[in-house]
């Protein structure tokens, strides 16, 4: 995928650059606001990550910039200040997800992938495959080879953004953000019991397990076939 | 004192307020004494008048009856009577053939009707004094002229009267005035200048002082009071910010060392792929420990700061409380610990901040989770409803914690655990304070005999406040 990185610290960009080229990605690299916003008009990319404050132009109005000119680019904010209501300007500015400073790269990495995947917004697929899993958004079922697996409404909604970033690493925090709404950090191993638990209800039994843990990052949905 | 703050009498409030009230209640005074004045002499003219005419009718019928010998045979008689009534009778010719009181003043006769005059009154010693009257001239058809009067030197009097009082009132006035200034200047300006001598001390460092408060109750005190809360409040500000550098440099100081070591360590070996390797994973999970820290004493922080009034909005508590529970029910269960919630008997609406509101019940139950009820212990959330206020409430039935330190776990970086093997910022707590705080709240905590009982006061809030 390619991705353009806006941002001024040099040393920062540079280790973010590195850590996309290694993802197997195509990074670009602005180090100011106007070069930033020339770079995402003048070339497609699957996704910006755009830091809030930058010399001659800030972060949230090359968005708004963007976003007035048709680009629909998405765009993840990376921001030091980290408010409770930044996210919300972030995100009213046009922006689509938001990470505060400091953040692990796995992190920025698994949420631009998922940003970068995302080609239409409000996309509305009615049901999931992954291997001989199924998963139908309109009568709630979850189906492992043809049988049924019962889940709790949570589970249910777990599972549901694992299949939809089928293939995709996603964070503790990334599933704390869009199954349980909060934008904390969980300090303990709440989200891995909760999979743990998905994880027996999914792949017990099974010769191939389809939730895998990605070591320091989260998790993956995946068929290994 | 410093001079610059020294009070100047004629440039203080209290001397322009008690200058302008004098003369504005000078004016007042004087436009009442002048009416009053003008008011009491037309109601005499008026009483005068109507007697006049009354005596006139008298007259009038006796010069009906008997003619003008009639007429002056009567008034003869009338002006003989002692009293404060004049006749006087002028025949065509000009001769005053009757006069009660002596010299009129020329020109009196000329004109019918009403006038008044000051003229030379002889007494009965025969000494003259000056004196006015009222009087009412009358012409008869046969040419004579009467005059009928009153003498009002008694009017005079009264008029004097009132202008004596109006004299001592001012006096009076001007007297109050000033002891108005004095009041208003040993009252008022001392208590402010009270406060401004408290600020000042305040400003040089002593951030404990206080502004008096007297307990009169007056706008003062009002005062005093708010100004006091916002002293307590910087203070706490003051003392937060100076805890936070106290424990960042006594708390973080040993991850980072450790870290420091692990990695000398690594580096003093020879070199090896797998040693190196699992150095650096220790030296990472280091800094994401460190990071989590950070991270918590920025939110609370941030939280402290307060003032983000428009990230509120009407929350359903009770939705909140079985989220969190429904977060951490499968942790409980696999530490054997069963974690309930009681909701309610009605839906809980508050204006809060749901983020960190959840984050302060998350933070509770992990709390709980951590110290308090082992396996096979019980956690119970409970949620009701007060007089404007949420009530939530975490209970658990593990060692609790001692009343002495229930004060000071709520301090950052506290934790009982004196080995602290049991992974945690010690923060937890301080945070959910914070969250109190921020919603002007309250954390208590107390014994559930045994265990602790963590409990949060929201205020509901209304919900015009939401945006």
């Amino acid at each position: 995928m390619k991705v353009l990185i806006i941002e001024d610290d040099v040393e920062a960009a540079a280790f973010i650059v590195k850590g996309f080229r290694e993802a197997g990605h195509a990074p670009s690299y602005a180090a100011d606001g106007e070069t930033g916003l020339e770079y995402a008009m003048s070339d497609d990319f699957d996704v910006l990550v755009v830091d809030r404050m930058l010399p001659k132009r800030d972060g949230l109005s090359i968005i708004a910039a963007l976003r007035e000119q048709g680009k629909q680019t998405p765009a993840l904010i990376l921001s030091a200040l980290g408010e409770v209501d930044d996210r919300v300007a972030g995100l009213r500015a046009g922006g689509d997800d938001y990470l505060p400073k400091p953040y692990a790269f796995s992190e920025l990495l698994a949420r631009a992938e998922v940003l970068a995947r995302r080609t239409t917004p409000g996309e509305a697929q009615t049901t999931y495959q992954v291997g001989d899993l199924e998963l139908d958004r309109l009568s709630h079922t979850v189906k492992r080879s043809g049988e049924d697996i019962p889940l709790q409404p949570r589970e249910f909604r777990l599972l549901e953004f694992l299949m939809k970033n089928a293939g995709q690493v996603v964070t503790r925090t990334m599933l704390l953000e869009k199954v349980w709404d909060y934008h904390f950090d969980p300090q303990t191993n709440v989200i891995d019991v909760h999979i743990s638990r998905l994880r027996s209800k999914i792949d017990k039994g099974q010769d191939k397990p389809l939730i895998q843990t990605v070591r320091g990052a989260g998790y993956v949905l995946r068929d290994t076939a | 004192m410093s001079s610059a703050t020294r009070l100047r009498p004629f440039r203080t409030t209290a001397f322009k307020l008690a200058a302008g009230y004098l003369v504005v209640f000078g004016l007042f005074a004087l436009g009442l004494i002048g009416y009053l004045v003008f008011e009491t002499s037309s109601v005499i003219v008026r009483d005068v008048d109507q007697r006049l005419t009354t005596d006139a009718r008298r007259l009038g019928q006796h010069y009906q009856r008997a003619g003008i010998n009639g007429l002056f045979a009567a008034m003869q008689e009338s002006a003989q009577r002692p009293g404060n009534r004049i006749y006087a009778l002028l025949t065509p010719d000009g001769v005053e053939v009757i006069n009660s009181v002596g010299l009129l003043p020329d020109g009196v006769w000329d004109e019918a009707g009403l006038a008044r005059f000051a003229y030379k009154q002889i007494g009965p010693d025969g000494h003259e004094r000056d004196s006015r009257a009222i009087v009412r001239v009358f012409e008869l058809p046969d040419g004579f002229r009467v005059l009928i009067g009153l003498d009002i030197g008694q009017s005079d009097v009264i008029r004097q009267a009132i202008g004596r009082a109006a004299m001592v009132s001012m006096v009076l006035l001007a007297l109050l005035a000033v002891l108005g200034w004095f009041y208003v200047n040993k009252r008022v300006l001392k208590r402010l200048d009270g406060i401004s001598q408290s600020t000042a001390r305040i400003m040089d460092g002593h951030l404990s002082e206080r502004i008096a408060v007297m307990g009169t109750g007056d706008e003062f005190d009002r005062l005093a009071d708010q100004l006091n809360v916002m002293l307590d409040r910087l203070e706490r500000l003051m003392n937060g910010l100076k805890e936070v550098s106290d424990n960042i440099a006594h708390d973080l100081r040993t991850p980072l060392t450790r870290m420091r070591n692990q990695m000398e360590d690594a580096l003093r070996q020879p070199p090896d792929n797998a040693t190196d390797r699992a150095a650096l994973e220790n030296a990472l999970g280091e800094a994401e420990r460190l990071m989590a820290t950070f991270q918590a004493l920025l939110t609370i922080a941030r939280v402290e700061a307060g003032g983000r009034r428009h990230t509120l909005s009407q929350t359903d508590l009770g939705q909140v409380l079985t989220d969190v529970m429904e977060l951490y029910e499968p942790v409980a269960e696999d530490q054997g610990v069963s974690l309930t919630f009681k909701p309610a008997s009605e839906v809980v609406m508050a204006t809060v901040n749901r983020e960190l509101v959840g984050l302060a019940a998350a933070n509770l139950v992990d709390n709980a989770l951590k110290y308090g009820a082992g396996e096979g212990g019980t956690i119970e959330l409970s949620l009701s409803k007060a007089t404007n206020v949420a009530v939530l409430m975490v209970t658990d039935n593990g060692p609790g914690i001692p009343n002495g330190d229930r004060g000071r776990v709520k301090d950052r970086f506290v934790r009982l655990d004196k080995s602290r093997t049991a992974d945690g910022s010690g923060l937890g707590l301080a945070l959910v304070e914070a969250v109190a705080a921020f919603h002007d709240g309250a954390l208590d905590l107390g014994d559930a005999e045994p265990g602790l009982r963590a409990t949060l006061t929201l205020p509901l809030g209304s919900p015009e406040a939401s945006s």
